[in-house]
């Protein structure tokens, strides 16, 4: 009898014993890090990049229709463009993690929240800041190991290139125009601008503590970059040249106007920026090719 | 004599707001190289000159023909109409320089067979249903407009800039060249709005009293509405829709100088011109960053607006 109740009361302990535990273990745990979220949407293109630069494309559920690269970003299950996901897309597909970005999706990470899904938003505004999102993405999605391993590689290639700049003592002025009509381009707040920087340059309008802002002809020419990029399809080298006033600038003189970068180096804070700074640097060199595809 | 008085203050106005404009910029100003001032500063004082008059006088012939002091290019979503076209204008590309002027036009003479047929109502047109028609396709074609540009991925401040006006065009020799080709082509539509002050202002006292003096409004009406949408169609594909001038100026006028149409039309494109100018200026010595105009045309002409309206009353 004494035996049985002994027991019972044993059994009842493990189980009232397990249950903490595992409440413990979870709650423990949710905190850090340890449970996989399994099933992952990116609403980020370039974090999508990111992504699949870990290899940990098996995760990913949903991302959006800008996500194209790599190649087999475009076959993933497409939630909604970047700046309108379809909540109902998000929802059906029963994510664990998401990956957003603010202020643009900020009624979907409001929403997010609500529902008590991880969200993580991402907005890099300098390489650096970017090198701490892989990480912090690497820890979510279990790939720090690969996380640590794509920074070793960034980071040698960024010093590689910043030994390759050599004694530039005044570093060229660049222009970079990220749309034509009207004429826009960027300031220290934006991410390209650590680019050009990076690149052994400088943004001509790196004095401006804007994200990107629109500008006119004039104050171009009065600051007479060294460099013109256009980051956009709407003009051509020949009608940058023509345009009225802008014979006066260095850049246009020298005729060092390129037309033919790819924008998602520039406009996505992926792993792809380094090719961007290469792409730069080589500019800024003057020993800049088109290559065909990387 | 009060005549040429008012012609001659307008006009001084004028002459003062080129030279500011033309003087003024980040560059400085010294008459040894001019090549700025000239490259630069000139073409945008010529397109303003052109995009403002256009809207001030569009507006006060609307105004005039239609007895209704709401109407304006804005309110009656030609400029709207017009910004529809010349985005698809944009999509086919830049197969020649007057790709976008063609498709804003045919853009705002759609809106404005549209807006007409539907204020319509038993072949009469009420002035709240013109209105209330101009305002529903200014909502649509705004909507149209947003969804083209988000869909072909344009950055929205491009959209914001397209929806409320810019003199910020980059020349080139090419596009100032069909620029002032497409400035002296709408030179005989100008004149025909001005010539047609007579009947406007008969049809401002009585359109049957019009009609039994020979006037054939319903021919009037139609070629207005065609020359408007051309000469709108023109301005919105270069600087995009500005609103404001078109309503106003034409008011500002008539407060100042009376309602006869011999005086309010010419008067009206000085001032336009001359406000447009000075809003443009204002646009771009907030620079480097540049202001849309119809921020400006807002903040500073609505108060000045309020201002004539309440002294007048």
């Amino acid at each position: 009898m004494s035996t049985e109740i002994r027991n019972k009361f044993f059994k009842c302990f493990i189980c009232i014993f397990s249950f903490w535990f595992l409440i413990f273990n979870f709650s423990c745990s949710s905190k850090q890090k340890s449970t996989t979220p399994k099933r992952v949407i990116s609403l980020v293109p370039s974090v999508t990049e990111v992504i699949f630069a870990l290899g940990k494309e098996s995760l990913l559920v949903g991302n959006t229709i800008y996500c194209d690269y790599p190649e087999a970003a475009k076959a993933v299950y497409k939630v909604g463009d970047f700046s309108n996901p379809s909540w109902e897309k998000i929802i059906r597909k029963k994510p664990t993690l998401v990956f957003a970005t603010l202020p643009e999706q900020k009624n979907t990470v409001e929403q997010l929240k609500k529902y008590k899904i991880l969200v993580f938003t991402s907005k890099p505004t300098s390489v650096d800041s970017l090198f701490a999102e892989i990480i912090e993405i690497g820890k979510l999605l279990d790939a720090n190991d690969q996380a640590n391993i794509l920074l070793t590689v960034l980071k040698n290639k960024l010093s590689e290139i910043a030994n390759n700049n050599p004694n530039i003592i005044d570093s060229p002025k660049v222009y970079i125009e990220i749309a034509g009509t009207p004429i826009m381009t960027v300031g220290n707040l934006s991410y390209v601008n650590d680019l050009v920087r990076y690149a052994g340059a400088k943004n001509v309008f790196a004095d401006m503590s804007r994200e990107y802002f629109v500008t006119n002809s004039e104050e171009l020419i009065q600051r007479n970059p060294d460099i013109i990029i256009i980051l956009h399809p709407s003009v051509t080298k020949t009608q940058v040249k023509k345009r009225l006033g802008w014979s006066q600038i260095t850049a246009v003189k020298k005729a060092r106007i390129y037309t033919e970068l790819n924008p998602d180096y520039f406009f996505r804070p992926g792993p792809r920026f380094i090719y961007g700074v290469e792409d730069l640097s080589n500019i800024v060199h003057g020993v800049w090719v088109k290559k065909k595809i990387e | 004599m009060q005549k040429s008085k008012s012609w001659f203050i307008l006009i001084i106005l004028l002459v003062i707001a080129i030279i500011l404009s033309f003087g003024i910029g980040p560059t400085g100003f010294s008459l040894s190289d001019l090549t700025i001032p000239l490259e630069v500063r000139l073409p945008r004082i010529i397109l303003g000159i052109f995009a403002g008059g256009v809207l001030a006088l569009v507006g006060a012939s609307l105004q005039g023909l239609l007895q209704n002091p709401l109407v304006d290019p804005y309110t009656l979503g030609i400029a709207s109409g017009a910004s529809f076209g010349a985005v698809i204008g944009y999509m086919f590309g830049r197969i020649g320089v007057f790709t976008v002027p063609v498709f804003s036009f045919l853009g705002a003479l759609v809106t404005m067979f549209i807006v007409y047929n539907l204020a319509l109502v038993r072949s009469r047109i009420t002035k709240v249903s013109l209105v209330l028609a101009g305002v529903i396709m200014s909502f649509l074609f705004s909507g149209i407009v947003m969804l083209l540009m988000v869909l072909t991925r344009k950055p929205l401040t491009e959209i914001i800039y397209l929806l409320m006006g810019r003199l910020n065009v980059v020349f080139t020799n090419e596009l100032l060249i069909s620029f002032i080709i497409i400035f002296i082509l709408s030179a005989p539509v100008m004149m025909y709005l001005f010539s047609k002050w007579r009947s406007l202002n008969i049809l401002s006292m009585n359109e049957e009293v019009a009609e039994s003096l020979g006037i054939d409004t319903q021919k009037l009406t139609r070629n207005i509405f065609i020359a408007s949408s051309f000469l709108i169609g023109l301005v919105v594909s270069f600087t995009g829709a500005i609103s404001f001038i078109g309503l106003c100026v034409p008011h500002i006028i008539r407060l100042i100088y009376g309602p006869d149409h011999y005086k309010v039309l010419p008067l009206s494109f000085l001032l336009g011109a001359s406000l447009l100018i000075f809003t443009d200026l204002v646009a771009r010595s907030i620079a480097p960053i540049e202001l849309p105009l119809s921020v400006i045309t807002a903040l500073f002409g609505v108060p000045f607006f309020i201002y004539l309206l309440k002294k007048r009353l």
